[in-house]
């Protein structure tokens, strides 16, 4: 009974995991290439 | 005088008010494990299986409300014509699949437990929520083979809509179901939970809910980030060619 409910609770954490590490790196590259092409843009707008 | 629609500018930004809520939904989360497995006691008659439902019944629950939040947002989009409420739909409904997955499987591996069966195709709780999840499946595939923008978000939300008049039946269906095995965890006589059961259940689906805000607003943030970017390549493009 321990294993099934370990492997209950390992799905659980394995698709939060697995989401929260697709989704933050993500979000963290596009807030720098906004900041990079933003920078870019300024220097064309100088 | 009506407010006009929201524009993806409206959308939440990552950085400041976010922080507060993955926080609650981090302690949240903490609180519903120790309270599971330290504060909870073991069911009389399934013993510590039953511990699977503090996770399977939350997420179930979300999920559900998750797809009717999606045909809310999607009401919105069709009244508005907001690209705003297209994306809220869209992360309503495609959280909830990514939820609906954990359902299932955490549902059959306490099936396989309990019954000795991975599913059971005569139980109408697990058939009709496969059903509502396949039909949400069916959601994204549908999205995405339309390329015009306005067209993909009018068929999405039509799409979203009728798929969540489905969740509802699904819901009533079940429960006046005769001759179910699936346990009931929530009935109007407090189902077969003891006072500490009960709460343990409670905060295991106020974690739920807090979990689910935090990756809705998350990916809010992150849709926003990329339309924000995709415009600044464009003005960027547009600036070097005039150059």
């Amino acid at each position: 009974m321990t294993a099934y409910v370990v492997s209950a609770y390992g799905v659980f954490a394995g698709i939060l995991v697995t989401y929260v590490g697709i989704l933050v790196p993500r979000a963290r590259s596009r807030r720098r290439a906004i900041a990079e092409v933003e920078a870019r843009l300024q220097e064309h707008g100088e | 005088m009506s407010r006009p629609p929201p524009s993806v500018d409206d959308l939440p930004v990552h950085a400041t008010r976010l922080r507060f809520i993955p926080a609650a939904a981090a302690l949240l989360l903490a609180l519903a494990a120790g309270m599971v497995f330290l504060y909870a006691p073991l069911d009389a008659d399934q013993g510590l299986l039953q511990k699977i439902f503090y996770l399977h019944v939350p997420m179930a629950i979300v999920a559900l409300c998750g797809f009717i939040a999606g045909g809310v947002f999607a009401v919105q989009q069709l009244r508005t014509r907001s690209r705003v409420w297209d994306l809220r739909s869209y992360i309503a409904i495609h959280l909830s699949l990514i939820l609906g997955v954990g359902v299932l499987v955490t549902g059959s591996i306490w099936a396989r437990a309990a019954w000795g069966h991975w599913w059971v195709w005569d139980e109408p709780t697990l058939v009709s929520f496969l059903v509502v999840f396949l039909l949400f499946a069916c959601y994204q595939p549908l999205r995405f083979s339309i390329e015009d923008p306005e067209r993909q978000a009018r068929y999405a939300s039509v799409f979203a809509v009728t798929a969540a008049a489905f969740v509802p039946v699904n819901f009533l269906a079940v429960r006046l179901a005769q001759g179910y095995v699936h346990p009931r965890v929530l009935t109007t006589a407090g189902g077969h939970m003891t006072g500490a059961m009960r709460l343990t259940f409670y905060i295991a689906l106020l974690a739920m809910t807090v979990l689910y805000v935090t990756l809705f607003r998350a990916e809010i943030a992150s849709k926003r980030d990329a339309i924000r970017l995709r415009r600044a390549r464009r003005a960027l493009e547009a600036a070097e060619a005039a150059a």
